[in-house]
């Protein structure tokens, strides 16, 4: 078992790596540089340019700046940010707190609310109920979440005036304590709301989709033939059986939250790790983009090394 | 064992949803009260102190929407539109540009002038002026601030400063600039962007500029101070009750950090923002029929133009731009991608400005006659009917995309085929601007504050010259207007060179640059009413009735 742990670790440790050089590569190569951000746009003055390039090394050979980056990571420093020139971990640590606050709740509602929804189709497949969920979900997996953002925005801040429209605090009032806990939260409505309607297709589908799955497996069809109560049948077997997918791949979604949900945060103007992510790719912050990919691979590479090991753990016939 | 585990977590599952059920109700009952208390703080009537507001001072709050982070609080260093208007409150330059954007208006110094030979340029600075944290300032800080960017290529203003020798104080409210040659654009410089003038006495102290504490904790001298900043939200300044030109109406002023602009529509509407610069174009018609709010036209000079490469051969011939200048359709332009905004520009230097000239244009709109040019110049129809095919960059965003539709479906009836490549704008940037790679592009880009920048666009060697185009008569007129102080000579040797560029057609203008932008209809004196009287993002004199 040792011995599988530490392959696995291994294995995790090149994935990485591997991960950490293909995006370095990526980024680089990528046309435009954070120094055209600094210079300001209708400025492209040559000596202005070389002079930037060189006081941020930006002049220098890509292996040197390769190896310049990976030396500084593997001392757990992920750098300055070329324009903002503060520590990248600063800049990303505080805005994974309210992207987690955004996204963790959000995927959970959404989960119990597609997969009760998905449940309750599929033991009454092809009832009203059925048709009016799928179609419900089939409309709701096809709106752009930015679209449903705003016309939730348009509908709740603007017609009925109940909500703010965005941002997480109201700084005007700038409240404290218990009152800004409630503003949070007040702010936190319309794009809790939108990110949930947009994730319960995903739950709804794999819910229905196992339920059904099991419900057709021969041993039920046995415990039918022997008399047993259908609700026995459900609670026992089934569901304990179709739920597991269910919360394997919400575990799995778990890994690639941390880098955010950027649509939903630029419209409702949420700081979180995704506008983080997309105004570092807009302004070609490399260092920031290295940082917040290195987190998310790190992230995707723990949880993907747990699995294995529960999996391992659960099925002898993995460790060998 | 395992029947446990899922036992406990759907349990747990349960739990959560049941918290987050609550917090939901808990924030929804906590709605009205809170509504009230906003719009009592919003339109702040009464003038008594609501418990929304904070304490900090009166209650007097304007919200400015800002589209993203700033760089940093040091407006010296680089070019941060994002910190531009933030810093116009925090800080003050020697001179600065009003709503118009053209002749620069008194800001630290009361006056200034050039020597008789052009070579000394003085100015005279306000006394009594002192530093948020109380020192006072004086013509040494002026001296140190234009040293440091001069000597420090990789800040933004720098190299507009090579040209003077030397900087002096001969006394506490004098301040001399030595210049190596005449050029009296360089006042539009100084009233611009990244010269506003830094505290000796924080700055001077061994560490270069970008390692100071004070570049996240600003101290200026300018009419609100600095007083927290928290990234991906809002900066807040509060009022410089001391503030050597008036004491601010306002008591905060709040840029708060709204990134999509359609969003930043919605919260104005509801009040939660005071002040939108740059709307959509689309959102006009709805906004114009608030009575809440207020609609100000602010034209920049920052026509979009199209460029042709001199370095392809397919270009060289100047029949094929002049056929090219001719499939602009302005009109349709400004009414399907602006929304009747925005008015069409001909001239070669802004209509809005005192060197612009309205006589010699680029033509007007006629795609027989272009395809008529192209047929006198020898070019005749390839098998898909196009006498000439050129590729056409352009960046997304501002519209241009569309108007490069328009464009190509009119060239395609003078048989010219435009063929359109749409890029990010740092890959744009990349390819144009740096690299020179292209054959016709189209942009952008702010024209002022004196017209001596038009220079960079197309003069020798420009920094903003994408054409690659030389002419060594516009480079004379360009070297000998920047040597005369009077308006009238300057403006007619401009004229000259618009003229031969309406000849030679490096450049083709297609429309000015007019955005509207919208604020509260309670809220006097912004930015936008100050013409001739203060800067054109200041809030100085604003007020909240």
């Amino acid at each position: 078992m040792t011995k599988y742990v530490i392959k696995r670790l291994f294995s995790g440790l090149i994935t990485i790596f591997l991960v950490f050089v293909i995006n370095f590569i990526l980024i680089h190569i990528a046309p435009g540089d954070p120094v055209s951000v600094m210079m300001g746009k209708d400025n492209n003055d040559p000596e202005l340019r070389a002079a930037l390039m060189a006081k941020y090394g930006l002049d220098q050979p890509l292996y040197v700046q390769f190896y310049r980056q990976l030396t500084t990571t593997i001392r757990g420093d992920l750098g300055d940010s070329y324009i903002y020139s503060r520590p990248v971990v600063d800049m990303i640590a505080e805005k994974i707190g309210p992207t987690l606050l955004l996204v963790f709740p959000s995927a959970l509602i959404a989960l119990i609310i597609g997969a009760a929804m998905g449940i309750l189709s599929a033991r009454h497949e092809g009832s009203v109920i059925d048709v009016i969920f799928s179609g419900l979900t089939y409309i709701l997996n096809a709106m752009p979440s930015f679209w449903l953002g705003l016309m939730l925005i348009i509908l709740f801040a603007t017609r009925l005036n109940l909500l703010p429209s965005s941002g997480m605090i109201d700084v005007r009032a700038g409240y404290t304590g218990f009152r800004y806990i409630l503003d949070v939260l007040r702010h936190l409505a319309l794009p809790l709301g939108t990110l949930v309607l947009i994730n319960i297709p995903y739950y709804y589908r794999i819910a229905k989709s196992s339920v059904l799955q099991v419900t057709n497996e021969e041993f039920i069809t046995t415990f039918r033939a022997t008399g047993m109560s259908e609700r026995k049948i459900f609670n026992k077997y089934v569901f304990k059986n179709a739920i597991l997918p269910v919360v394997t791949v919400f575990g799995i979604t778990m890994a690639f939250l941390i880098s955010g949900v950027t649509l939903i945060e630029t419209v409702f103007a949420w700081p979180g790790t995704g506008r983080l992510t997309l105004t570092a790719i807009n302004q070609r912050d490399y260092t920031v983009l290295m940082g917040m990919y290195l987190v998310v691979s790190v992230m995707v590479a723990l949880t993907m090394i747990v699995v294995d090991i529960v999996y391992a753990l659960l099925d002898p016939r993995i460790r060998y | 064992m395992q029947k446990k585990l899922i036992a406990l977590l759907l349990a747990s599952l349960m739990i959560f949803a049941l918290a987050a059920g609550c917090s939901n109700d808990t924030a929804t009952t906590g709605d009205e009260g809170q509504t009230n208390s906003e719009n009592t703080a919003n339109q702040g009537q009464e003038g008594t102190t609501n418990e929304g507001s904070t304490s900090e001072g009166g209650n007097k709050t304007l919200i400015v929407r800002a589209g993203g982070d700033p760089q940093s609080f040091n407006p010296d260093m680089t070019g941060d539109d994002n910190l531009y208007p933030i810093a116009q409150n925090i800080y003050n330059r020697l001179c600065k540009l009003d709503i118009n954007k053209g002749t620069p208006i008194p800001d630290l110094a009361e006056s200034w002038e050039f020597s008789e030979d052009g070579l000394t340029l003085t100015f005279h600075l306000r006394e009594g002026v002192k530093w948020h944290d109380g020192e006072d300032f004086t013509a040494e800080d002026v001296v140190y601030t234009f040293e440091t960017i001069k000597n420090n290529a990789s800040y933004h203003l720098s190299a507009n400063l090579q040209g003077v020798e030397s900087f002096e104080a001969p006394d506490d409210y004098t301040v001399v600039f030595n210049l190596s040659q005449p050029d009296v654009s360089i006042v539009g410089y100084v009233g611009w962007y990244a010269s506003f003038i830094m505290p000796e006495h924080i700055y001077n102290n061994g560490q270069p500029w970008e390692e100071n504490e004070h570049n996240m904790n600003p101290i200026g001298t300018g009419p609100f101070k600095f007083d927290s900043y928290e990234p991906g939200v809002a900066t807040t300044l509060v009022k410089n009750a001391e503030y050597w030109e008036t004491e601010p109406q306002v008591d905060r002023l709040i840029y708060q950090i709204i990134p999509d602009a359609t969003t930043a529509v919605q919260a104005l509407v509801n009040g939660e923002i005071d002040y939108l610069e740059n709307i959509p174009d689309a959102e006009y018609a709805t906004l114009s029929t608030y009575d809440t709010l207020r609609l100000m036209p602010n034209v920049y000079p920052s026509p979009y133009y199209i460029a042709f490469n001199f370095n392809e051969p397919v270009v060289q011939d100047v029949a094929v731009r002049q056929a090219v200048a001719m499939c602009i359709d302005r009109e349709s332009i400004c009414e399907k991608v602006y929304a009747g905004n925005r008015e069409p520009e001909y001239a070669f230097y802004p209509s809005i400005s005192w060197a612009s000239n309205q006589e010699d244009v680029a033509p007007s709109f006629d795609p027989a006659a272009a395809e008529q040019v192209l047929i006198d110049a020898g070019y005749t129809k390839d098998a898909d009917g196009f006498y000439v095919t050129l590729p056409f960059d352009c960046f997304e965003g501002s519209g241009l995309p569309d108007v490069a539709k328009l464009l190509q479906s009119d060239c395609a009836k003078a048989g010219i085929n435009l063929e359109i490549n749409v890029m990010e704008y740092n890959a744009w940037n990349d390819k144009v601007a740096i690299q020179k790679n292209f054959v016709v592009e189209m942009q952008g880009g702010f024209q002022g504050p004196d017209p001596a920048a038009l220079a960079s666009r197309v003069g020798t060697n420009g920094s903003m010259n994408q054409s690659s185009y030389s002419n060594a008569e516009v480079d004379e007129l360009f070297a000998q207007a920047v040597q005369i102080s009077d308006q009238d000579q300057r403006a007619e040797l401009y004229r000259q060179v618009q003229a031969i560029l309406a000849d030679e057609l490096p450049i083709v203008p297609i429309v000015q640059f007019i955005s509207y932008d919208a604020c509260g209809a309670n809220i006097t004196n912004t930015p936008n009413d100050g013409a001739g009287k203060w800067g054109w993002a200041e809030w100085t004199f604003a007020d909240i009735n």
